[in-house]
């Protein structure tokens, strides 16, 4: 039975958002939304019915074990090329888009080649394994045994210093794999944009003018070239192979229309999927179909090459154009033909599925990636970016309520106030996105600390949630570990224990002395930044020791062809040689507790003496077990971040400018800055029974701060004016790469036109302060209280995480009961 | 402490701790070691208060203006 | 004559623990990877798990770098400042530090807890 405008305005009412997008859009996306398969991991486990890939990594295999002789690029492009022309494909009713990571819609992949401890995970895991399971755990013990000792991370580790080796891999002060076996790369779109075959034709220039060298004698200056030869053949043989993928889904669709298919829409649909698949990803793209499936098969080919974690792009930068001129222009579409067509998009995107090693599902619950699309911006010459296709891709996410992709808006002063509506509404919504960032602050942060040219930096994109990374050919980065993400709360930690870690029960840190002996503040602080230097430094040379050897243990054949500096040059994408850049960071994960913990410890301890240290380090290691009294004065009695305190943000503002300084000095392989990025994705979560108790009154097991800036869940007294009051006083461009601050207001507060101005003054006045990032929660307690008691009921729910957004019901308790403990700001 | 659920008793140490409800209180979350049930537990007191299923919120609403959502 | 080396870089306890860490999932076949002994180092207290991999590998807070189980008498040495990797099924049977876990939690839709969780399959049938 059709649902009536009338039941439509009470869902409103209620702000049961979901039921709204149910009702109101079309057939065809909600069919394609229910159709599609959750791959995020609920908590750390994923969803029942999911699978592992086991074919995948076996024709992969199979071609690489025939293959040895081959430079590694080579055999590589080899044995993606064997699984990009044999794995099973499928179409999905009802759908216009094509092209999956797996080969049933079910199932979730991984690359053997990577790391044996990810290997043996899978072996280990709960829940994943296809039917019969005895003879899945044959075909993963034989696919182990082979690779066992042999993959890129096994390889690196044989040549990492043993200690370095030792304390980076204990899961105890960072995250990630010094490999792009698992990683994220920003794509230079424009040089993709020309077409594969176009590509190849280039390449075939390139090696056809080498050849012509190689005829001299064979001089030091020729030697290299020789090696380019093959890598040149490597990045031909996949683009070749990922045309032939494309052309495998023409001819399936083809056949079902002309065999089976007895609707003649759908057989006009199938027709048109199949002279899509026909065109692109071969040829440039001339249609709104043709752009999207084009991305959509550089995103999925890309992944059959790697765990490309993140998705760097446009989308509306990229299809506006199509978009305009098929809706506005020749009229060939509607408008909710295109709505269909950018829903979709989003759902396809949604539906790949990647396993991740547990620590990456922890930090990432309910998500397979960190696809933060970003809208908005302006153009190379600073004028307004935003067209019709950013405002319809706002209106198609409040009716697939995905929890990926999610969308990370580049505002600016010129951004239309019809567009500002569309964007409220999508927070309002409760969809948690898309973030603000602000582009004027970030454009100038990108020039700043990684020297891109005015015009280059106003094109950049997140290269993961928050980091800005020109698209372009010397700036975009292709190994997210270009950089590292570090556990900063050990940093206190570590000051107060004189490096030692109980948790992993390991010296981890330097010796800097017994915190009892320390004199003054100062003395301690010292400590601190020694524990600091020390923790960027040992994640920083074990990464870029990674990059370095990346071509050498692991190779990009996919992202090379990609990139037109590897292109012109014949080297691998993460050849740090080839003229790129840097575009690295620090992800400082846990980064605010140093400041809320040092404050307790200059408050309480060293200015009115009220405890020795003594007393606190013994509170500590009991996990403030019988000091209950004592923890309960820590928490309420030293300031905390987030007040508009000057007492402690300047403790915050001296600890990032002491940490900015040290990204001056430790550079990425390419010789850029490193500064850092405090954000935190769930890794709040995940760290939360790997730091130790610490001063700001935080025990062992409870979450630690969910933001890069946010305050404390509970700990900001003093309303939104406060926060952003505090957040100000960091220097959003010298101090940091970004800063991600969470909010969560009030939906009933922010109910109707009185709403939105409200929210607008807000924005206004974080970019007076001149911040870069925010991003808004808008669903109250009592709907995610029911959510927690009733999940199936409320499936749909979607709540900002940090850095990216998740169906409520995906993430663990701890992390749900995280969300619901932060502070519900009045704004006005 | 005394486990809510089961009765089963022992020093607050032998109930693995869990995590707050709200760092600015003294009300923690801890599971028994016998029957694995979560107890809400006032840490002043050393004293197990009620069972804590998945949506219940002892310890109140958020800080900041929650009450006006309700 | 047996040549001296020169550094000391890598031979010394962060090479054996380095290698411990690389060379640990050293077990062949089905049987041999589902097999969790009925005192492992994943059942005892001092076990603290990895929580960089989950294929169960983890640390020792007793035991440290150096003790080898696999020798008649055991090996366990109880000073040094790093404890002894190991995995969550590795037989513990001669190990005079073992102390069983009353909560072992193989709930995997939770986050890493190195002291009370093992979510790995094999651990979530040997504990049912």
């Amino acid at each position: 039975m059709a649902t009536t405008a009338k039941e439509i305005k009470e869902f409103e009412e209620k702000q049961e958002w979901w039921w709204v997008a149910e009702k109101t859009r079309s057939s065809r996306l909600d069919y394609l939304r229910k159709a599609v398969w959750k791959k995020g991991a609920l908590g750390g486990n994923y969803a029942p019915g999911i699978e592992i890939d086991l074919e995948f990594p076996e024709l992969y295999t199979e071609t690489w074990q025939e293959n040895e002789g081959d430079p590694i690029m080579l055999r590589k492009a080899k044995s993606i090329g064997n699984v990009l022309e044999n794995l099973p494909i499928f179409i999905t009713d009802q759908s216009q888009i094509v092209g999956c990571v797996g080969s049933a819609p079910h199932n979730i992949v991984s690359y053997w080649q990577g790391a044996s401890m990810i290997n043996e995970e899978i072996y280990n895991e709960q829940g994943i394994l296809p039917q019969p399971e005895e003879k899945s755990l044959e075909r993963l013990a034989a696919l182990n045994e082979y690779w066992g000792g042999n993959t890129a991370l096994d390889e690196l580790a044989k040549v990492l210093d043993p200690e370095d080796a030792v304390k980076f891999m204990s899961g105890a002060i960072g995250w990630g794999t010094p490999s792009s076996a698992v990683g994220y790369a920003t794509k230079d779109f424009r040089h993709i944009g020309k077409g594969f075959e176009n590509i190849i034709e280039e390449i075939d220039e390139n090696m056809e003018r080498t050849d012509k060298l190689l005829r001299g004698n064979p001089s030091p200056d020729l030697l290299p070239l020789y090696d380019k030869l093959p890598r040149w053949e490597a990045m031909q043989e996949v683009l070749d192979a990922a045309i032939e993928y494309a052309a495998r889904y023409a001819r399936l669709a083809r056949i079902i229309a002309e065999n089976f298919e007895t609707d003649p829409k759908r057989k006009e649909e199938l027709l048109r999927i199949a002279e899509t698949c026909e065109r692109v990803p071969a040829q440039p793209p001339r249609t709104l179909q043709e752009s999207i499936q084009y991305d959509h098969f550089v995103q999925v080919v890309v992944r059959y090459e790697t765990y490309e974690g993140a998705m760097p792009h446009r989308p509306d930068y990229l299809h506006g154009p199509f978009f305009d001129k098929d809706v506005n222009i020749n009229k060939s579409i509607t408008r909710d033909d295109a709505l269909d067509l950018l829903g979709e998009h989003l759902i396809r995107t949604y539906e790949i599925g990647i396993f991740s090693p547990r620590w990456t599902r922890e930090g990432l619950q309910g998500i397979t990636g960190t696809w933060v699309w970003t809208m908005g911006g302006v153009n190379e010459d600073g004028t307004d970016a935003c067209n019709d296709c950013t405002t319809a891709y706002m209106q198609v996410a409040r009716l697939v309520r995905i929890a990926n992709p999610t969308f990370s808006f580049r505002w600016h002063p010129k951004v239309k106030d019809e567009l500002m509506r569309e964007i409220f509404e999508c927070i309002r919504h409760g969809l948690g996105y898309p973030s603000l960032r602000n582009d004027p602050i970030l454009v100038e942060n990108a020039m700043y600390w990684h020297g891109h040219p005015l015009r280059e930096a106003r094109q950049w994109v997140t290269q993961s949630c928050m980091s800005p990374c020109p698209p372009t050919k010397y700036g975009c980065q292709p190994f997210r570990m270009a950089s590292a993400t570090a556990n900063c709360a050990k940093i206190v930690e570590y000051t107060l224990h004189n490096g030692y870690d109980n948790v992993v029960n390991m010296q981890m840190g330097p010796k800097t002395g017994n915190a009892v002996d320390f004199k003054t503040y100062d003395e301690f602080f010292e400590a601190w930044t020694k524990q600091m230097k020390w923790l960027l430094n040992i994640l920083v040379r074990t990464v870029a020791l990674g990059r370095a050897k990346d071509p050498e243990f692991f190779s990009r054949p996919i992202l090379s062809a990609y990139y037109e500096r590897a292109v012109e040059t014949g080297t691998d994408a993460v050849d740090y040689t080839n003229g790129e850049r840097g575009n690295a960071w620090v992800t400082a994960f846990t980064w605010v507790e140093n400041a809320d913990s040092l404050a307790a410890v200059k408050k309480l301890i060293y200015d009115d003496k009220k405890y020795t240290m003594a007393e606190l380090i013994e509170a500590l290691k009991n996990n403030w077990d019988g000091k209950e009294e004592m923890r309960l004065d820590f928490v309420n009695n030293a300031p905390k971040w987030g007040n508009d305190d000057d007492y402690v943000d300047d403790i915050m503002v001296q600890c990032l400018k002491t940490t900015a300084a040290h990204g001056k000095e430790i550079k990425c392989v390419c010789g850029n800055n490193i500064p850092i990025l405090p954000e935190n994705v769930s890794g709040n979560i995940h760290y939360a029974n790997v730091v130790s108790a610490l001063p700001n009154g935080r025990r062992l097991g409870d979450a630690l701060y969910d933001g890069g800036i946010s305050p404390g869940p509970g700990l900001d007294k003093k309303g939104p004016t406060a926060v952003l009051k505090s957040c100000g006083k960091i220097d959003h461009v010298l101090d940091g790469r970004a800063f991600l601050l969470n909010q969560r207001l009030s939906p009933t507060q922010l109910a109707g036109e009185k709403g939105y101005q409200l929210w607008k003054s807000y924005v206004k006045s974080w970019d007076d302060l001149g911040m870069d990032h925010v991003q808004f929660n808008m669903v109250d307690d009592s709907t995610l209280r029911a959510a927690q008691k009733d999940p199936e009921k409320y499936q749909e729910v979607i709540v900002r995480v940090a850095g990216y957004s998740a169906h409520f019901v995906d993430i663990s308790r701890k992390t749900q009961d995280n969300i619901i403990q932060r502070t519900v700001q009045g704004l006005g | 402490m005394k486990c809510v659920a089961c009765g089963f008793e022992g020093p607050v140490d032998k109930f693995r701790y869990l995590y707050n409800a709200r760092i600015d209180a003294s009300m923690s979350m801890r599971q028994c070691p016998k029957c694995n049930e979560w107890n809400a537990v006032d840490e002043l007191k050393d004293e197990a208060l009620e069972i804590v299923n998945p949506g219940d919120a002892p310890w109140g609403k958020s800080a900041g203006i929650e009450g006006i959502s309700a | 004559m047996t040549r001296k080396k020169r550094s000391s870089r890598r031979d010394n306890k962060w090479n054996q623990m380095r290698d411990g860490l690389t060379n640990l999932s050293t077990a062949k076949g089905v049987e041999a990877r589902e097999t969790v002994p009925d005192i492992a180092c994943g059942k005892c207290k001092n076990f603290s798990e990895s929580p960089y991999a989950s294929d169960g590998r983890g640390s020792c807070s007793v035991v440290k770098t150096g003790s080898d189980f696999t020798v008649d008498p055991p090996l366990i040495l109880l000073e040094g400042d790093t404890g002894m990797m190991c995995m969550f099924n590795m037989d513990a049977a001669k190990c005079s530090h073992f102390d069983l876990m009353d909560i072992i939690d193989t709930d995997g839709n939770e986050c890493a807890d190195p002291q009370f969780r093992r979510a790995q399959r094999q651990m979530e049938k040997a504990m049912s």
